[in-house]
Formats: C-alpha cells, structure tokens, sequence
C-alpha cells in the first residue's frame, strides 16, 4: 500500500522548517480560538495527518477567491497552508489543460472518493440557462454534481459560490444560485457545507477553516448562514475604530469631509458594518494592513447574501427619518432593518494593535 | 515601487486612548488577572511539569495593559530572534520560566503575541528529526571543504 505522507514529511521534503510550521501552527490556532490546550496539539496533529486532497473548482466567477489566497507579496503565514494540501485540480493554477486536466481531476476523486475537500468559488447557472456555462462539455451543475458526491465537505468560497453574488444579482440573467440552496432545492447532493463568504474572503479566513478541519476532522461552529463563527460572529461595525465616533455620536456628512478625517463614524454615508458579518476590522487586508474604514469607504457588506443589490436603511440618529442609500443597485428587496444578527455568540479575534 | 509595504500608506486609526482615557492609578484588573495566571501556570510546572501558553490576543485589555504587563515581568537574561515566516522574538522575562513570544510576518506586522510557561520555547528547541538531514547537509560542506583544500594544495 502506498505510503500517503505526512504534512510534516513534506514540508521537510520541501525545506520548510519546523520552527516556520510551529509558527504558523502558533498564530493559526489563535486566530481560531482554540484554548491553550487545544492550541498545543495543533501542531502535533496537523504534523501528523496526512495531507487531503482539495479539488477546486471555479465556476461564473472572476479569480478574486484564488487570487486572496494566491496574492501574497512575500511568503506568508497565509501561503505556508498551500504545502498542507494536495491541490489535485484548480483550473488556473494546473499546468495542465484539456483533457488532461479533466482525467488529473476525475482520477484525483476516484482515488480520493469520500475523503477530499471540494472548494467551490464562482455561481452556478440554472434552468434554461445552466448550459450558459461549461466546462469540457459538461455544465457546472453537472460538474459540481459529480464531485460532491465523493467529497468530505463542501468549502463555497467568496460570496458567488455562498449566495450568489454578482452574477445573481437583478435581474441575475443566468438564474445563478449558490451552492447552500442548490442542496436545498434538491438540485445537487447534500454535503456538509461551509460558507466563507466575501468578495473575495479574507485569506486567513479561508485558511484557518481548512486548517481547522484538517486538524479537529469536523467543521468549525457555524453560524445560522453556515459560516464559522469564530470569522463570522461578529459584525464589522462591532470591530471597527470609528466605533467611540458612533457611540459618541460623531458622522461624517459627506466623503473626505474634516468630520470623515478625524475618523468619524461612516454610518450616514451607507456603510454597512452595522449589518455585515466579518472579519475585515480585526483579521484587516492585505497582511494585516487595512481595511475599508481606514481609508475612509464605508463597508460594502460583501459577505451578507443579496450583496450587490441590497440597499441600506439609514435611520438618522437625531431625526430619526430612514433614508436608503448605499448598494450598487437600485433593484432587490434590501429594504429591512439592520439585522441584528449573533453578535453575542461572537468570538472574532480582537486586533493585535496596541490600544 | 513594487511591493505592499513599500507604499507609503499612513494608516490613521481614531486614537482610542483620546475617547477613553485610561485610568492613571495601578495595573489594571486584566493585567492582575493574567498575572494570577501565570502564577498558577508556574505552580503546575513545578509541581507536574506541566507547560502552559497565554494567548494575549484573546485576552481584553485596555490601553496600555500590555506595556504594564512587560513591566512587571521585566526582562530576563535571553532574547532570541527566529527568522521563519518574518521575525519572531522570543525574550525571557525576569520572571524564570516566563518567556514572551512576538511573532511578526515577513512585513513586519504584529501576526500573534504569546506568554509561555515553559523551560524552553518550543520554537527554539531543534527538531531531533532532523538530525539526518543535518548530517547529509554536513557531509556536503565537507566534501566541498575537502575539494577546496586539494585545490588549494594543488595550486601551492
């Protein structure tokens, strides 16, 4: 029988040292919550489990999911998780094209039947519309079909593959739908589903959920919305630095104005914090950097379902008159209150910034 | 101008401290509650051998919890610096046995922060399994050492 390796086996193949792994192990478990008892056997399980098989698959979509994960300026935390898994198809990333690529991936979930991980990112178009999209004479719902039957879970990555996204926004032409309520509607098989949703996710996001799984062998909490809740649970408006302004009951009035430079709250200007569930204010972009907020943009809400179309309800705090504002369209039925979501249940971790 | 950290992007957070002043008088009950901790985490690696990690990250502070923290611990007579994955500082405290951890990505942002209970980090321990490969590494470098000196032999 072949031996199937380690994690640990290959990245001393590969020269990645036993400290970065410790390292990674280090600020991964953290990130996730895990007690200090938990946190030290991640590292020694993670080390010993054999490296899964992920197939992913990409669908009406525009790489943005790949590309959080893949974009990193110098070899990262984030980028160490590509060695901990066996990558078998990823129709950007494979060196291979046509039907090779087709076989690589039908052989890797033969051989890995029942046991590798499925990462979904883009919609999938239906009805009279789902041969709109195709991949090697097949449509994506007949692909994605295929391949769930033999997978552990599901991970439907960025807000296409969770809720739809833009391609099913009004008057979403290909009646695209996300993979949650294809299984609901009965149109593809029910797996156990994650949804790390986002436009794009966050990269320690995505990384982190796999990671969980590949050391705990289950999904991690999740919320009504089937995203983990240690990402999910609490909104960006909970996190954000011009919180004090908010509760203090500073606004900024217009885009760059002096009260929006003195970190005034963005709240009148349409962000959406208050009703998006997330990570961005304490996880931030682009390794740690920033996010929205500190550039002085309100949140766009890309990670709550009917992004894109959903507006905003604005109630001023003084006059109390509800105005809608906010979302790329004018069209959908965002016209509710703010949610007023989990937060209670919240375990999103708090930044690493010197208060 | 190529990457990231290059731009010169000023990130102006609201200064929290200007909204809430923090209290002027003694460490705070955060900063007493984790060092109780410690206190009992040292109790266990004494009596049982027991090591233990505080995770600073998940613990709420108020402004200048942590520099309060540091100065109570102090500094102890080691301080290590790990390049893997950008640099991590591990740095004993004047406390035996309590040991700070700053892990830092490769541009230099704060990534983790941890107190560990221990009598020595394991990130800064060896990997005994790599012990093979240690001495297929050496006996390249003495073979190359060993070529250079016939070279050298040869010329003379």
């Amino acid at each position: 029988m072949k031996h199937q390796q380690t994690i640990q086996e290959v990245l001393r193949e590969q020269g990645i040292s036993r400290r970065r792994f410790l390292k990674y192990c280090a600020v991964t478990a953290s990130m996730l919550a895990l007690s200090p008892k938990q946190a030290a056997v991640f590292a020694q399980v993670l080390g010993t489990a054999p490296r899964p098989s992920v197939i992913w698959l990409s669908f009406q979509q525009c790489t943005g999911c790949s590309e959080s994960l893949l974009r990193s300026f110098d070899p990262s935390v984030e980028n160490l998780l590509l060695n901990l898994i066996s990558l078998d198809y990823h129709e950007s990333l494979q060196v291979a094209a046509g039907i090779q690529a087709e076989d690589a991936r039908k052989q890797a979930m033969q051989a890995n039947f029942g046991n590798y991980v499925l990462v979904v990112d883009g919609s999938i178009p239906t009805g009279e519309a789902e041969w709109w999209s195709t991949v090697a004479g097949n449509s994506n719902l007949a692909t994605l079909t295929e391949a769930i039957n033999g997978a552990a879970f599901v991970v439907a990555l960025g807000t296409c593959a969770t809720f739809g996204g833009v391609p099913a926004a009004y008057p979403n032409p290909s009646s695209a739908s996300g993979v949650g309520d294809l299984m609901a509607a009965g149109l593809v098989p029910t797996k156990a589903l994650v949804n790390v949703s986002g436009c794009p996710p966050i990269p320690e996001v995505i990384t982190g959920t796999i990671a969980y799984y590949l050391v705990n062998k289950a999904l991690p909490e999740l919320d009504a919305l089937k995203r983990p809740k240690v990402f999910y649970g609490k909104t960006v408006h909970d996190c954000c630095p011009r919180l004090d302004h908010f509760n203090a009951g500073n606004f900024a009035q217009s885009h760059g104005d002096d009260g929006a430079k003195q970190g005034y709250c963005l709240y009148l200007l349409g962000c959406k914090g208050p009703e998006t569930f997330n990570s961005c204010t304490t996880i931030r972009w682009n390794q740690g950097t920033s996010f929205p907020m500190h550039s002085g943009h309100g949140c766009l809400g890309c990670s709550e379902p009917g992004f894109w179309d959903k507006k905003v309800t604005v109630k001023d705090p003084v006059t109390g008159v509800k105005n809608f504002i906010g979302g790329s369209s004018f069209y959908g039925a965002g016209d509710a209150e703010f949610a007023t979501g989990d937060g209670s249940g919240c375990t999103a971790p708090p930044p690493l910034v010197r208060g | 101008m190529s990457r990231l950290h290059e731009i010169p992007v000023v990130v102006a957070e609201p200064h929290r401290a200007a909204i809430h002043k923090a209290p002027a008088q003694g460490p705070s009950a955060s900063v007493l509650a984790i060092l109780h901790e410690i206190d009992s985490h040292l109790e266990r690696l004494h009596t049982d051998a027991t090591d233990a990690v505080i995770d600073l990250r998940w613990l709420s502070r108020l402004p200048g919890d942590i520099d309060a923290l540091r100065e109570v611990l102090g500094k102890g007579e080691v301080r290590a610096e790990v390049g893997a994955l950008g640099a991590t500082v591990v740095r004993e405290t004047a406390i035996p046995c309590v040991w700070w951890i700053t892990h830092r990505d490769a541009n230099e942002q704060l990534i983790g922060e941890f107190i560990e209970v221990t009598g020595i980090p394991a990130i800064l321990a060896a990997d005994p399994g790599d012990a093979a490969r240690g001495r297929a590494l050496l006996a390249e470098r003495r073979s190359v050492t060993n070529h250079h000196s016939q070279t050298l032999s040869s010329v003379s």
